[in-house]
């Protein structure tokens, strides 16, 4: 039986009014790579404090490694939650703080994390205040990565970092998991990127868990559908549509389910085209603010009356 | 269990990595503390150096109540920025016990090494003015060296600093855990004790009084080690069931501050802009510190007489006084012919010596002077000798040992809180006890 790794029960999360996270309810007992996916403000950074013990929930229950994990050193010892942004003393150059990380996880591969600066041309002499965004963010992860925690997360791990470093980044933390398996969550909002290193993904959308799925269940969760307007309408008659585009030239749907043949074989005599749908168009369409954003973008250019 | 072995082992972790970032702090202190020193130190070996008649009293710096007062600024700091300073680490495994007991390790370390700093700054002050004093037989040092002070005053330093350290995190703690309602209790208790009566302010602070009053080594510590160990557990017991990552903003917590801030401001000005009932103690106090008695039993303070017996001679005439003494030194000679009996026959030189009293410390004594005077062909001589350009160094190690009794007084320390300088001019007066005219020239 596998651990229970992290396990939420009807958490809350508020500040002041504000509901960062509502009823959020999940269960990861796997080593997996997963990807905490949502929009700016969502909830992501919220949720992994709390994972974290660094937050303190308003209602419900945080569970890791079946238990509480504020002021827990059981739990935090396993434990690395990584900001992209975090914030070192001024005066700390990479070396020291790598020692820091060496001394507080007893899991800490020293070496490994020598071995990324080099491959990253960093200098362990490089004062941490004075790296470019980029390169903070490549610093954090390579701390994050090299403590080797139990349960790893990384809080937009690839935030300024160029396209050829970001994709090393993920072949690193894709071979390190192979060598090394388990739980680590990335946050993000570009999913595109990521998804070829996640196994499983958890949406959340103002605070609330839409999905928690693998990808390979994700992926073929949803299909969309190309054609005439009339037949795609007669079609999604009795289906879960996530999304519908009606025009006069070209119309689609994004519907809610699995394909079978059955579907294949209807749509065949409709003339409707039938193709997967992209995850990173998935999740727009999960988290349901598409149609309304686009009516929103349409006002922007209406003259005023 | 309050603490597991594994918080423990966190907190030292912890305590190492929070005193290695802050070591940069420290060395930038150092290095102030060493161009403040060259800033007085110079200035004071030019004024040893250079010359002037009377007696100078040269006061060199007491680094260690400087570093005391640095102490007490920085413990304030770290109290106000407990939560910004520990994010920085917050990346690390940690509880709410290991965190505030590494940040009171640390304040601890600094202590340490601070008082060491305090302790070489006095030494490299000492062996200055050593060297300057082997050179210059002039140039005096007031105190002497006890290495039993020394020592002790290191513990008793570091006591004094560790006590204030843990009342100022323990108020941190109080203010932290029950915000707007400590903040209340805190700015009450402070209200009583400076706008009442002085019998309940005392009531209030009497348990902490020995801080300043404790005369005896050893019960000073008892009683310290005793406050400190119970703040301390108290603050810990608190900090464990305080909510370190409370996202709440404590704005009713500010707002009770500032209000309560500017009432105590308030009261404060109108209570010490009334006549105190209590005045005379402190008064009595003062006066109790600045111990001139010690130095009235000084020979130098007494009137001194020199008597000239003139029975030999039959009839003296005028008498012409000569003297060496210039307003330069502090005294003054005038005489006066006095009706008597023939039969006295005596010429009377009364005189005392000029005061300087620094820090109960009659200064004139390390000049010493000799007053004589010689009758020779109707001439009086009255000659003023003492030595010229003398300066005496004040130098303690730990002002803070002047409260016991033991120390207090006997030559090795600074008896006084504050600088005491008074000086009065000596005199000369001569008495002709016969039918001669004195002539002053």
């Amino acid at each position: 039986m596998n651990e229970c790794v992290i396990k939420t029960l009807h958490l809350k999360k508020e500040y002041g009014n504000k509901l960062a996270i509502d009823d959020f309810n999940i269960d990861v007992s796997s080593n997996n790579i997963i990807g905490l996916i949502g929009k700016n403000g969502s909830g992501k950074t919220t949720l992994m404090k709390l994972l974290a013990g660094q937050l303190d929930a308003t209602s419900g229950e945080v569970k890791v490694f079946s238990e509480n994990p504020m002021n827990n050193l059981k739990v935090l010892q396993d434990l690395v939650y990584i900001y992209h942004n975090y914030n070192y003393p001024k005066a700390l150059n990479l070396e020291t703080i790598i020692s820091y990380y060496d001394n507080m996880f007893s899991s800490f591969d020293k070496n490994f994390a020598r071995k990324l600066i080099q491959y990253f041309d960093l200098k362990l002499t490089m004062k941490y205040h004075q790296l470019s965004q980029g390169m903070a963010s490549i610093f954090n992860f390579i701390c994050g990565l090299s403590c080797r925690a139990k349960l790893t997360m990384f809080d937009e791990p690839v935030l300024g970092m160029d396209v050829s470093v970001r994709k090393s980044v993920y072949e690193i933390l894709l071979r390190d998991y192979t060598e090394y398996p388990r739980n680590i969550i990335i946050s993000s909002h570009l999913i595109s990127e990521i998804e070829g290193v996640l196994s499983e993904i958890i949406l959340i959308d103002q605070g609330k868990l839409i999905v928690h799925d693998s990808l390979d269940t994700l992926r073929e969760s949803a299909y969309r559908l190309n054609g005439a307007k009339d037949e795609i309408e007669q079609f999604i008659k009795d289906k879960d549509v996530l999304y519908l585009k009606s025009g006069d030239v070209n119309s689609f749907a994004v519907v809610r389910g699995k394909l079978n043949d059955r579907i294949v074989a209807e749509s065949k005599s409709k003339h409707l085209e039938i193709s997967s749908v992209r995850m990173e168009d998935l999740f727009v369409y999960l988290t349901n603010t598409k149609q309304g954003k686009e009516e929103e973008l349409e006002c922007l250019w209406e003259k005023a009356k | 269990m309050f603490m597991g072995k594994s918080e423990i082992n966190n907190s030292i972790m912890l305590t190492k990595i929070k005193f290695k970032t802050s070591s940069s702090y420290i060395r930038k202190s150092l290095i102030s503390l060493i161009f403040f020193f060259l800033a007085v130190l110079v200035p004071t070996v030019i004024t040893t150096l250079k010359y002037k008649a009377t007696v100078d009293d040269i006061m060199l710096i007491d680094f260690s109540t400087l570093i005391f007062i640095c102490i007490i600024y920085a413990a304030f700091l770290v109290c106000l920025a407990y939560k910004k300073a520990n994010n920085y680490f917050s990346v690390f495994p940690q509880t709410n016990t290991s965190r505030f007991l590494s940040t009171q390790m640390t304040m601890y370390l600094w202590l340490i090494v601070f008082c060491g700093i305090s302790l070489f700054f006095y030494f490299l002050q000492l062996l200055v003015f050593k060297l300057l004093s082997i050179s210059n037989k002039n140039i005096i040092l007031a105190y002497h060296l006890d290495f039993e002070l020394i020592i002790l005053g290191i513990f008793v330093y570091l006591m004094y600093a560790f006590l204030i350290v843990t009342f100022i995190s323990f108020i941190g703690v109080f203010i932290r855990k029950f915000n707007s309602i400590a903040i209340i209790v805190l700015l009450t208790l402070a209200t009583i004790i400076i706008t009442s009566e002085a019998s309940i302010g005392k009531a209030i602070t009497k348990p902490f009084a020995f801080l300043t009053k404790e005369t005896s080594v050893g019960m000073f510590f008892l009683k310290s080690i005793i406050t400190w160990i119970l703040l301390f557990v108290i603050s810990l017991f608190i900090n464990k069931f305080t909510n370190y990552y409370n996202s709440q903003k404590k704005y009713k917590a500010y707002i009770v501050g500032g209000v309560g801030f500017i009432a105590l401001m308030i009261l404060s000005i109108i209570r010490f802009n009334m006549p105190k009932n209590d005045e005379p103690v402190i008064i009595q106090e003062k006066s109790m510190l600045i111990n001139e008695d010690n130095v009235w039993d000084d020979d130098l303070w007494r009137d001194n007489v020199i008597t000239i017996d003139l029975s030999e001679y039959d009839n003296l005439g005028e008498i012409t006084v000569e003297t060496n003494i210039t307003e330069e030194d502090s005294m003054s000679l005038d005489f006066k012919n006095k009706i008597s009996l023939p039969s006295d026959k005596k010429l009377l030189i009364h005189y005392r010596f000029p005061v300087h009293i620094f820090n109960n410390y009659n200064l004139i004594k390390y000049t010493n002077p000799k007053l004589d005077a010689i009758l020779e062909n109707n001439i009086l001589n009255i000659i003023y000798d003492y030595d010229k350009n003398v300066k005496v160094v004040f130098i303690s190690p730990w002002g803070i040992m002047r409260q016991f009794e033991k120390y207090r007084g006997k030559g090795v320390i600074s008896d006084l809180p504050f600088l005491y300088s008074s000086s009065s001019r000596g005199f000369g007066y001569i008495y002709l006890e016969w039918n001669s005219k004195l002539l002053l020239r």
